[in-house]
């Protein structure tokens, strides 16, 4: 059970944490804050739930924040328009590559990885949360995790390798 | 150009600077203060953990078949806590025929051949995630009773792997009804022909670390997967076949070189040139270019490959180094982790 002040600590500790995993899924800073405020209001209304034996305060928010991401990404009118922005992703990261940072360009190739991959890099690598903790967040075991983790690795480094110079 | 490591991806990641505006926080923080004076809003809408499938469902009266009655059945007396929790059951998991039984329904209830098709490329792939967690040293040793070990182990991989098949057949399957049926499946036939890749990377990947007499069932299970990528190639139109084939030129080039590595040890794996050699001879002569020439191309291919894999390897140990210093675990858990990853990489 989550009381008011435990939510509002709560913010006050992993609201840029949140905030950054969910403008990476979804690459808009307005998407990003209304979905970020979404996690803590679904929290407060889901705070009996709340079990710190099963998982802590972070991964269960990081739970709630992934369940909103996939919620967002399943309306059918957000995935036509992804649709639509997937194609010429590559090519926009071959123009780009004068006038953007690296991390942005390898960004840009990480959004054409498939989703569940995205997910993933995003908590471990951008996010810094254990794999122990990811599993816990995805519902997945910890194996599965590495191999998952692993895999997806290797797919955007073969990006990366095909598209950007360092 | 030069090649990338996995660990200059993570510096580039983790150097990533993305911060909320302050107005934001500001708002949401006095949005927050006020929760606990508003009215209890009994329209929770936080579910945590629910699955995508269980919802899709809601809207469907009928079942269609039995197994998918049974599962609804299952569904209404336990709740759907249960099939999520199942969801990442693995074999050995009590909850594994669950697990199973839904994915059956997935099925009954995918409604076009395409449809079909992706979901039964889904399950070929989830069950070689759950081979690669079954030989894994760290969770083998859960999933097994000791006692069994060596017998349940080659069972286990051997039943996996038959599965792995039975699904990759079905997806082509389906996947060739909706060409002959002249529905447009560029896409999908796109994607078996890129998954059936991976597959053999995967297959590959593991095909050391299984028992002895569990190599003959993944030999098999590599048969089936370079044929049914050749079946996807040869339902494209010669121009996405082209367009295909470009752009899985060095992933290509990659799978051959594992399996060329374990040929030479003994195995007997499929060509995967061999198996797409006929597409590439008659495109190599529509295209005027020689034998000798796509020859040449292919031991640069490999060349650079070699460099590759070594990086890879190299980046792998040094990504689960810093793992294992991340993580907040006891000693001995440490090292028994270290223990496993070293051995999953080898």
């Amino acid at each position: 059970m989550l009381d008011h002040s435990d939510l509002v600590t709560a913010f006050e500790q992993y609201n840029e944490l949140l905030y950054k995993y969910v403008y990476v899924r979804v690459g808009e800073q307005d998407i990003a804050e209304e979905l970020t405020q979404d996690v803590f209001l679904k929290a407060w209304h889901a705070r009996s739930r709340f079990d710190p034996r099963k998982a802590s305060l972070k991964t269960w928010l990081f739970a709630i924040a992934l369940n909103t991401i996939r919620d967002h990404l399943r309306n059918p009118k957000i995935h036509a328009e992804l649709n639509e922005e997937t194609a010429p992703v590559l090519e926009s990261v071959a123009q780009a590559v004068e006038h953007q940072q690296l991390h942005e360009q390898i960004l840009a190739l990480m959004h054409t990885l498939r989703p569940i991959d995205q997910e993933l890099l995003t908590l471990r690598y951008i996010n810094e949360l254990s794999p122990r903790e990811i599993a816990i967040i995805a519902q997945q075991p910890y194996g599965v995790i590495k191999v998952r983790l692993h895999r997806a690795l290797t797919k955007l480094r073969n990006l990366c390798h095909g598209n950007l110079e360092f | 150009m030069e090649t990338w490591n996995s660990n200059q991806i993570i510096k580039q990641l983790r150097s990533l600077q993305v911060t909320p505006r302050p107005e934001w926080q500001s708002a949401t923080r006095a949005l927050l203060n006020e929760l606990p004076h508003q009215a209890e809003n009994n329209n929770d809408k936080a579910v945590l953990y629910k699955s995508p499938v269980f919802l899709n469902t809601r809207t469907i009266i009928m079942p269609k078949i039995k197994i998918a009655a049974a599962v609804c059945a299952l569904l209404i007396m336990t709740g759907a806590g249960v099939v999520v929790a199942a969801d990442s059951a693995k074999p050995g998991d009590i909850l594994y025929g669950i697990d199973r039984a839904w994915e059956n329904t997935q099925i009954a209830f995918s409604r076009s051949h395409q449809a079909k098709a992706r979901t039964y490329l889904a399950q070929a792939d989830e069950r070689l995630v759950e081979l690669e967690a079954v030989t894994s040293e760290s969770t083998a040793a859960h999933l097994i009773p000791t006692a069994y070990a060596d017998d349940a182990d080659t069972e286990v991989i051997a039943n996996l792997l038959t599965d792995y098949e039975e699904a990759l057949i079905n997806a082509q399957n389906n996947a060739q009804v909706a060409v002959d049926t002249g529905e447009d499946a560029k896409e999908l036939l796109e994607t078996i022909a890129q998954t059936t890749l991976e597959h053999e990377a995967t297959l590959a990947r593991v095909y050391t670390q299984v028992p002895k007499q569990a190599q003959d069932a993944i030999e098999h299970a590599m048969q089936v997967g370079a044929t049914k990528h050749q079946e996807a190639l040869q339902n494209m139109g010669k121009e996405q076949q082209m367009q295909v084939q470009n752009q899985l030129q060095e992933q290509k080039g990659n799978v051959e070189q594992q399996l060329q590595q374990l040929h030479n040890q003994g195995a007997n794996t499929p060509s995967f040139h061999d198996a797409a050699g006929e597409q590439e001879k008659e495109q190599n002569l529509n295209n005027g270019e020689t034998e000798s020439q796509e020859q040449e191309q292919n031991r640069n291919q490999n060349s650079e490959s070699d460099e590759e894999t070594d990086k890879q390897t190299e980046g792998y140990a040094e990504q689960e180094a810093n793992n294992n210093a991340g993580e907040t675990q006891s000693q001995e858990q440490e090292q028994n982790q270290n223990k496993a990853d070293n051995n999953a990489q080898d």
